[in-house]
């Protein structure tokens, strides 16, 4: 009696996921459940992808799509997203949030999405990047994220940030070496934090954090795209300029130094040939021996002589006396 | 110690292949699972330390790679693991864990690292093409693919346990409820379920997939045949996968002469939202017992689980599941005609994050066989497990 009863639970189980899997009996709920392919705005495999999703209902929140934003402009915005590991460091000591790849990928595609995005709609993204592993090598990871346009800004949350890939796992589960494998990836949410994103992002012109009551949001980036773009070009430019600064005062200092050198090489010859002329004159009368011992004070004085070699010469100019 | 050496040049080697730049891309990854066991088998009881998954699904270190071929559109890659406890390590491996005696005596020295998989393929549009020590196109299509990734706690084989000792009314036998898993395809490796799951020397092609499905056929020595099909995606918020495949082995082994194994599975999980998931799994083998004589020649194996997997912490997401498997007379050779294992159980997993999983499991095994009308019920074994899987 247990078997079948077994059985029979087991059975009405695989036809549930049979029908769940394959069939529906309204495409709303088709749609509620299953998608549509042209959710992705961009997709190259399982786990890297842009596409709209429906905003979680029970925010009754719109955002104000669609909106145009100019691809380039929006990838410098974005270049500005720096961080660092601790709070207060210097600019020099940052990161950036994303890499060149990842913002082409992202500004071109959240640029696209953002033209036909609806109102109830956010952009939900999963890219590929590096990261460190195991100290010395780098390895895959994926960084997600959900982007809307409201109240004139951009919003970016974050998801996971960095997850590591992992081959063995994916070769394991997908034998076919396609790394066919979906990961539970969290996309990020308004409602609360993935804590994945645990670095401080620096806030500057245009780059702000979500404050949510009296917490700050560290995973929420709310960016005026055309005021962050315009941070990111003074930065450069400032970077370059201090940059040419710097190249010019080498410049300048070594330009100084070569004529010293010029110079030095110049009064040096001269003194050596007063000398031999004073030399080959016997060298010996009064004014020969002032202008001798002048001449001597003066390479002493430039520090062209030690001062070993000066009291040696002295005593020789003094004995000609 | 020799192996350790070997392990440790292969690393040293590994670390160095982008700087001699023989392969554009080298990734070294892996894990180790890690468990605390505690049993009861009627009769007695213990608490062992054991690795989990026992050989094939165990820790391991693997080492892969790929570079482009110029001016091909094609990709050669390779693919190396290798599983720091093997089949030598008997008494500290799950399904070979033979009686309370061994396992009391389970300290010696381990010394095994074997090799699990070497190969190399070639990819491009028309597939991918892999020869070598791999993994054959059935070989854990049915198992690791609860859409939850929960692989360590419960899977269809069950590997809790089943290496312990069954007793009658506490009167030892000669019989671990893995003698009642026997699969004749693997020559009556006892794991129940997954009966082509062991790497093998071979070749395996795989279809350029296409909508989400793969398609994938192997040979494999000796005489093995197997073709496979897997559909997995997400279905709006749904994450689905179902697959199937179908071996079947004229080499023969362990006293059969050929097998034919039949294994299918479907699972969803609505990851998006409520996190409800369930997953089942089918598996059916036919082997022809050698020269006619008494054995298992036809066996059943269902296994259902289902659950929650969502994130209610903010270390990660916490998965509850209860599973139920039946695997029907697979006796083997134990001299038995019928026999039923019932297991069913439940687990909670932890999850932090991709790198770490916490998890804890029971696990109720109930085996009865009979022969010539008669009817032996074992006692029940009890199983309570905590184990770690850390990644890398």
């Amino acid at each position: 009696m247990k078997m079948i009863v077994y059985r029979l639970l087991f059975n009405v189980t695989t036809f549930l996921i049979f029908l769940l899997c394959t069939s529906v009996s309204s495409p709303v709920v088709a749609k509620e459940l299953f998608g549509d392919d042209d959710d992705y705005i961009w997709k190259s495999g399982t786990n890297r992808f842009v596409k709209f999703v429906t905003i979680e209902k029970e925010l009754a929140t719109r955002n104000d799509h669609p909106v145009k934003l100019d691809r380039q402009t929006l990838a410098e915005a974005l270049k500005i997203l720096e961080y660092s590991e601790e709070k207060n460091v210097l600019r020099d000591d940052l990161t950036a949030v994303f890499s060149i790849a990842q913002i082409n990928n992202l500004s071109r595609n959240i640029a696209n999405g953002l033209k036909r995005a609806k109102p109830d709609q956010d952009i939900i993204f999963s890219i590929e990047g590096l990261s460190k592993r195991l100290l010395i090598l780098t390895g895959k990871s994926f960084t997600t994220g959900r982007v809307f346009y409201k109240d004139g800004k951009l919003n970016l949350i974050l998801g996971e940030y960095e997850y590591a890939r992992n081959e063995a796992l994916e070769s394991a589960i997908d034998t076919s070496g396609n790394a066919n494998v979906q990961y539970n990836l969290d996309y990020g949410s308004r409602k609360k934090s993935a804590n994945s994103f645990k670095d401080y992002l620096i806030e500057t012109a245009g780059i702000e954090l979500k404050r949510v009551g009296s917490k700050v949001r560290r995973d929420w980036f709310v960016i005026d795209v055309d005021v962050a773009a315009e941070t990111y070009l003074a930065v450069k430019e400032g970077k370059n300029n201090k940059e040419a600064q710097q190249d010019r005062a080498l410049q300048l200092e070594a330009a100084k130094l070569a004529k010293e050198r010029r110079e030095m090489r110049l009064e040096m010859a001269r003194m050596r040939k007063e000398m031999e002329a004073i030399s080959q004159s016997g060298g010996s009368s009064a004014n020969s021996i002032e202008e001798r011992m002048a001449t001597l004070d003066e390479l002493k004085e430039k520090g062209l002589v030690s001062d070993d070699e000066y009291d040696a010469k002295r005593q020789e100019i003094l004995k000609d006396i | 110690m020799k192996n350790s050496k070997v392990l440790k040049s292969a690393v040293v080697a590994a670390a160095m292949l982008p700087m001699a730049q023989a392969f554009a891309e080298v990734n070294i990854s892996g894990w180790l699972n890690e468990e605390m066991m505690f049993f009861d088998n009627g009769n007695s009881s213990d608490v062992a330390i054991v690795s989990g998954n026992g050989a094939t699904l165990g820790s391991r270190l693997t080492f892969s790679g790929s570079s482009e071929i110029p001016n091909t559109g094609m990709t050669a890659g390779f693919e190396i693991i290798m599983e720091p406890q093997g089949f030598g390590s008997a008494a500290q491996a799950q399904p070979l864990l033979n009686n309370q005696t061994a396992l009391q005596n389970a300290n010696e020295f381990q010394t095994n690292i074997t090799l699990l998989s070497r190969n190399v393929s070639l990819a491009g549009s028309f597939g991918k093409v892999t020869m070598g020590l791999l993994s054959t196109p059935t070989d854990n299509i049915g198992v690791l693919s609860d859409p939850t990734l929960g692989l360590w706690d419960a899977i269809a084989i069950p590997y809790h346990g089943a290496g312990i000792n069954l007793r009658t009314g506490g009167a030892t036998t000669a019989f671990s409820t893995a003698s009642f898993l026997s699969c004749g395809n693997l020559g009556g490796l006892g794991i129940g379920a997954d009966c082509n799951g062991i790497y093998r020397n071979g070749i395996r092609y795989d279809l350029p997939a296409f909508g989400g499905l793969q398609v994938a056929v192997g040979y494999a020595n000796d005489d093995i045949y197997d073709i496979s099909a897997e559909w997995k995606g997400n279905l709006g918020r749904l994450t689905t996968n179902v697959g199937m495949g179908y071996t079947i082995n004229q080499g023969g082994a362990g006293g059969w002469d050929e097998a034919e194994v039949f294994q299918m599975q479907a699972g969803v999980h609505d990851a998006g939202a409520t996190g409800l998931y369930i997953w089942g799994y089918y598996q059916n083998e036919e082997a022809d017992v050698a020269g006619g004589g008494a054995g298992q020649d036809d066996s059943d194996v269902y296994v259902v689980k289902g659950g929650i997997k969502k994130q209610w912490l903010s270390v990660g997401e916490t998965a509850i599941s209860g599973f139920y498997g039946s695997y029907n007379d697979q006796f083997g050779f134990t001299g038995f005609t019928d026999s039923e294992v019932e297991r069913f159980g439940f687990s909670v997993v932890q999850h932090f994050g991709g790198g770490l999983q916490l998890y804890g499991a029971y696990e109720n095994l109930d085996t009865e066989a009979s022969v010539g009308g008669v009817t032996t019920n074992f006692d029940e074994v009890d199983v309570f497990t905590l184990g770690t899987v850390v990644f890398f």
